[in-house]
């Protein structure tokens, strides 16, 4: 799996994620302080329309669960 | 009495003075206080069993449970899950493959009798976070569960034991990641038909259930049967709150968190320490909600320490399917050993070498056998395969590089592995460090066993 690293605009720490993530509209979550934050460079590759990842067809915000807690939270970063 | 976790506890102490080790101050799992505990003791060589008395809840709030760690990380305690007096390695490999393969049909108790009844927590006053959740290492995503997760065939009778490690999220949710497996099969089946799948997430029982988890069995064969074999009798089960007969449960479980893992849904999961001992990255996995939490009285939670020693031998029963395997080659293997260093991609094998060419092809039964395998070492059968100091000392002393040392190219990899240039093809690597059979050979080093045994250090030299 080809990985990439990012760093939490919060704690400014690094951790490193699949890198399909990159490609796909959804945030990420930092082990270290728990902000979910939206990664300044989508650098990862763009799937190709269609292309199923983790066996689903469309991967967006809506199949995606945030924690409760996060729901109630305004935007952040 | 049926097997669980408490006689597993109560034949330890029996059998081995001293464990489990008992914390009874009060520890932080979610705090990396379990962790750092468990690590500092492995560092020294303490492997014992760690029973901590007052775990607090995720939220660091005094709670109930009771947590369990280590349970694994020696043959000793092996040996104790299996009911074997001795605990020599391949005494244990025969006496897990003999009692694997005496399938026991499980037996179906009422609620009343089941032990895991004691309490039970519905969907609207349960909370996940009040478990004693450790974090492991550095960078792990969340609190970490390492169940073992027992699963209805979908359409079928047939059950399905895996561990999977689950992430803490909030009250009612974990996330849950699933390599393609068994597992793995049954929700791509359920989830085309846009449902979800109720599972059992059991966080203690006796060992010989939970080694079942890690147990190599075909997919048409019952793991529940097989777990049976392993305790030595019946599995027994009880109706789940939540599905009723739908998803039968060991009624002698520590604790069940019963719910379902939902279609078209995923979360963040990760990072998360492998067997390996390197860090996984973040990714996208399974999404769990909860619908029932059923405990026994102060109930006892059992967690593997990853990406520690706990976490590879409690892959012990692939360690005894590659034996079989590799015995089934060659008659002459004795022994095979993960390195503990390399993680399971170092394997030694030991054996009586008959004819030039044999410790090839029994490496090369084991790279068949497991992805698990990258390397094989083989060593003469008067080595250790365990002591890493005598494998190297073969490899150093016995071996040619031209000749004795093979690279295999294109085979399958292991994904956990990032030095894979490609996702699944990589090399593979064969050191043949035994003695060459056509001339005399120069003697390792020995004193005389005599004069060893005669003299005692303590009385010539005091500490
Ligand atoms: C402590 C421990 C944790 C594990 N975690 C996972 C995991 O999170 N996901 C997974 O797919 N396999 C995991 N495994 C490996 C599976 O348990 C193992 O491959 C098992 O054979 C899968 O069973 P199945 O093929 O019946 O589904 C883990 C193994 C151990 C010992
Ligand atoms: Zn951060």
């Amino acid at each position: 799996m080809k990985i990439h690293y990012v760093n939490c605009p919060q704690c400014n720490k690094s951790f490193h994620c699949d890198a399909n993530l990159l490609g796909l509209d959804i945030p990420l979550h930092c082990p270290y302080c728990d902000l979910y934050f939206e990664p300044e460079e989508r650098k990862g590759e763009q799937l190709p329309k269609g292309t199923a990842f983790m066996g689903l067809s469309r991967i967006d915000r809506k199949i995606l669960y945030l924690p409760v807690q996060e729901k109630k939270r305004p935007t952040k970063v | 009495m049926p097997k669980d976790l408490r006689t597993w506890l109560r034949d330890l102490e029996d059998r081995i003075p001293g464990e489990p080790l008992r914390v009874s101050k009060a520890v932080k799992p979610a705090s990396f206080e379990v962790s750092s505990i468990l690590h500092q003791l492995e560092e020294r060589g303490n492997l014992s069993a760690v029973f901590f008395d007052k775990p607090t809840s995720v939220k660091a709030e005094p709670s109930d449970y009771r947590l369990l760690c280590h349970a694994f990380t020696t043959r000793e305690k092996l040996a104790v899950s299996l009911d074997l007096q001795d605990s020599n390695r391949v005494s244990l490999f025969e006496k897990y493959l003999e009692s694997s393969r005496q399938r026991k049909k499980t037996e179906i108790v009422a609620p009343s009798e089941a032990p895991v009844k004691e309490v039970i927590i519905r969907e609207k006053s349960l909370d996940i976070g009040d478990l004693p959740i450790m974090r492991h290492n550095s960078m792990d995503g969340g609190p970490y569960l390492t169940p073992v997760v027992v699963a209805r065939e979908p359409n079928g009778e047939r059950y399905n034991t895996s561990w999977n490690r689950m992430m803490y999220i909030d009250s009612h949710h974990l996330a849950i990641y699933m390599s393609p497996r068994h597992l793995w099969t049954y929700f791509q089946e359920v989830e085309a038909r846009q449902e979800s799948m109720p599972i059992g997430v059991v966080l203690g029982h006796h060992m010989a259930f939970m080694l079942s988890a890690s147990a190599l069995v075909p997919p048409d064969e019952d793991e529940y049967e097989v777990a049976g074999g392993l305790l030595g009798e019946p599995l027994r089960v009880v109706p789940s709150e939540a599905y009723g007969e739908r998803l039968l449960v060991p009624a002698d479980a520590e604790i069940v968190i019963e719910g379902e893992i939902l279609p078209q849904r995923r979360t963040l999961e990760g990072p998360f320490g492998e067997f390996t001992k390197l860090i996984g990255p973040q990714r996208l996995s399974w999404l769990f909600r909860a619908r029932a939490i059923t405990h026994r009285h102060r109930p006892i939670m059992h967690s593997v320490f990853g990406a520690h020693l706990d976490h590879l031998y409690a892959h012990f029963p692939i360690e005894a399917s590659i034996f079989q395997r590799v015995k089934q080659v060659i008659t002459g293997v004795k022994d095979i050993c993960w390195l503990h260093s390399g993680g399971s991609f170092h394997l030694v094998i030991s054996m009586k070498k008959r004819t030039e060419g044999e410790p090839m092809r029994a490496a090369m039964a084991a790279l068949s056998a497991s992805n698990f395998i990258k390397h094989v070492f083989v060593v003469d059968d008067d080595l250790d395969p365990e002591n890493a100091k005598d494998v190297m000392w073969a490899v150093s002393n016995c071996c040619q590089a031209d000749s004795d040392i093979t690279v295999l190219h294109n085979i399958q990899g292991q994904l956990l592995d990032p030095s894979l240039r490609q996702e699944t093809k990589g090399s593979g690597l064969i050191i043949d460090a035994t003695r060459p059979l056509d001339r005399p050979y120069s003697p390792r080093a020995a004193l005389p066993p005599e004069a060893l045994e005669k003299i005692r250090l303590e009385d010539y030299i005091s500490s």
